[in-house]
């Protein structure tokens, strides 16, 4: 994404940003809401209201992009200025103890169009014995590492600290700019082939179509310190201290497995966002700065621990080896100037089967770490995750660690996921992350 | 080599206001080099320096600080 200035106009989207703003297109498409990624803090008290009013009012002067809209000029998409000042913060008082959650889904299922919504947006929920403060943002906005940056400008006390935060310097325009159209074309090329081999054959999905999704739904799991230590050990195990997502990956392949999937296919197949944010780095604030890598497990393999895990390892080797991890950036690139319609056909679907790529989303968001211990005066007691997802796979798991525990949220759009389905995949995941299972 | 190194850390893998103040010593972990980096991190010494690292030895202790680093390509230098 272009640098955001104060007095922007119209900012162009990134690759990466059309790459999400497709699968916002297929998800509005299926009747749902579109692609809004979600964090939630859960709270010990009421936070100071008045002092966070304070400091986002501050956020959206500096960053006026974040109540700007999207779009459409041709075939391309650009963030617009707003005309006018608008609201990003919103206090909701509840009367229920579980109020808040019924309000999170429908916040999250809200249909609106597209060209009318606010990219981002505060939510703090207040109800007797818990309270929580929620990030809803459209994700052609940012990807989660951006959202986590915006958590911590709110957080951070020093103004001469907030001030060090801004959009320049995408990492995702870097690598596109120190690129000869040569070197471009070669990753194309190398991207094309690499997605082409993975979609020899067809992948597993959780559920069918014939199904008409009605809505997001999401369930949170949470570890102990202790479980989080055993997984921990376990993953360094089976992949290594340098591919611990793919430890969740593979445990989730054969949890989806041992469940039974609605559609057997040859293989499973798990794009993932691979952040090319510096650590530590506090801009750029916006954009989604990611490329893809692929997991894909063939069936039979599956079903031995030992030997998918040697299979998915080996294979990430080969792809940071051979850079298809860099790839998918001039594929991105190549795809966004189609229209987001073709580009779902050419680059989100199997190329031989047309059918869906992903037997799930996948994201790991990693280590949690706020700039403060509290949240304007409360506590956080805990962290997760929410995002749509389309139909299908219907089905996403986020993952995190907050205060050395592992948070896992599954994300799955009902009635298509059935709760006595998911409690048994649930159950299953948790054994096969524990290494309960041979 | 470690100049190498440091260029590659700091200007693809983590921020740090001063890398010039960040000593050889100094824990990369605590820095924020995290599993996707270190697996880029290792590619970039293989293809660099031309050496192989067996996986089984990508650990904290062989990746934690520069001086580490050096310390641990080199024992695979011929």
């Amino acid at each position: 994404m272009a640098s955001c200035k104060t007095d922007m106009r119209a900012v162009p989207l990134n690759p990466a940003d059309y790459f999400t703003l497709v699968m916002d297109n297929e998800i509005r498409k299926a009747g749902l809401s579109g692609s809004y990624g979600g964090i939630v803090l859960e709270l010990d008290s009421k936070p100071d209201f008045e002092a966070l009013e304070v400091r986002v009012a501050e956020f959206q002067s500096r960053f006026p992009l974040c109540r700007s809209r999207l779009t459409k000029q041709g075939k391309r998409y650009y963030w617009q200025e707003p005309t006018k000042d608008e609201k990003i913060l919103h206090l909701h008082h509840l009367s229920s103890r579980d109020g808040s959650a019924p309000r999170l889904k429908e916040i999250m299922n809200l249909r609106q169009p597209l060209d009318t919504t606010v990219p981002l947006e505060f939510h703090v929920f207040c109800q007797p014995g818990r309270h929580r403060f929620f990030i809803r943002w459209l994700h052609p906005l940012c990807d989660a590492g951006g959202a986590g940056l915006i958590l911590k400008f709110l957080l951070t006390d020093s103004l001469q600290e907030r001030q060090q935060f801004n959009d320049d310097d995408s990492p995702i325009q870097s690598y596109l700019d120190r690129w000869s159209l040569w070197e471009k074309i070669g990753f194309f090329i190398k991207g094309k082939r690499h997605i082409n081999g993975i979609d020899r054959l067809k992948s597993t999905l959780p559920v069918d179509d014939v199904v008409v999704p009605e809505q997001l739904d999401f369930k949170v799991v949470r570890f102990s310190r202790q479980q989080t230590e055993v997984i921990d050990q376990l993953a360094r195990k089976q992949v290594g201290m340098a591919a611990k997502s793919l430890y969740y990956i593979g445990c989730f392949m054969r949890a989806i497995a041992m469940t039974g999937p609605a559609v057997e296919g040859d293989a499973y197949c798990i794009p993932y966002a691979f952040n090319l944010r510096k650590q530590k780095a506090v801009s750029p604030v916006f954009g989604n700065q990611v490329s893809v890598l692929f997991a894909q497990v063939p069936t039979d393999l599956v079903e031995n621990r030992n030997n998918m895990f040697k299979y998915l390892k080996q294979q990430y080797v080969e792809a940071v080896r051979n850079k298809t991890d860099l790839a998918f950036l001039p594929v991105m690139l190549a795809g966004s100037w189609l229209s987001i319609e073709r580009y779902g056909q050419v680059l989100r679907n199997q190329s031989r089967h047309g059918t869906e790529r992903s037997s799930f989303w996948f994201s790991d968001i990693g280590e949690i770490d706020f700039a403060a211990a509290d949240f304007f005066g409360s506590v956080v007691d805990g962290v997760f995750h929410l995002s749509p997802v389309t139909s299908p796979p219907s089905l996403s798991l986020l993952l995190g660690k907050f205060d050395q525990k592992l948070v896992m949220t599954y994300n799955y759009l009902i009635p298509q996921v059935d709760s006595g389905w998911l409690g048994i995949l649930q159950k299953n995941m948790t054994s096969e992350l524990l290494g309960e299972t041979r | 080599m470690k100049e190498k190194l440091r260029h590659f850390i700091f200007q693809e893998l983590i921020y740090t206001a001063n890398p010039e103040t960040f000593s050889d010593d100094e824990d990369l972990l605590e820095a924020g080099l995290d599993s996707m980096g270190i697996m880029r991190l290792t590619m970039f010494i293989e293809e660099t320096f031309g050496v192989t690292l067996p996986d089984e030895e990508i650990e904290p202790d062989n990746v934690r600080s520069f001086n580490r680093l050096k310390t641990w390509i080199q024992r695979h230098q011929v």
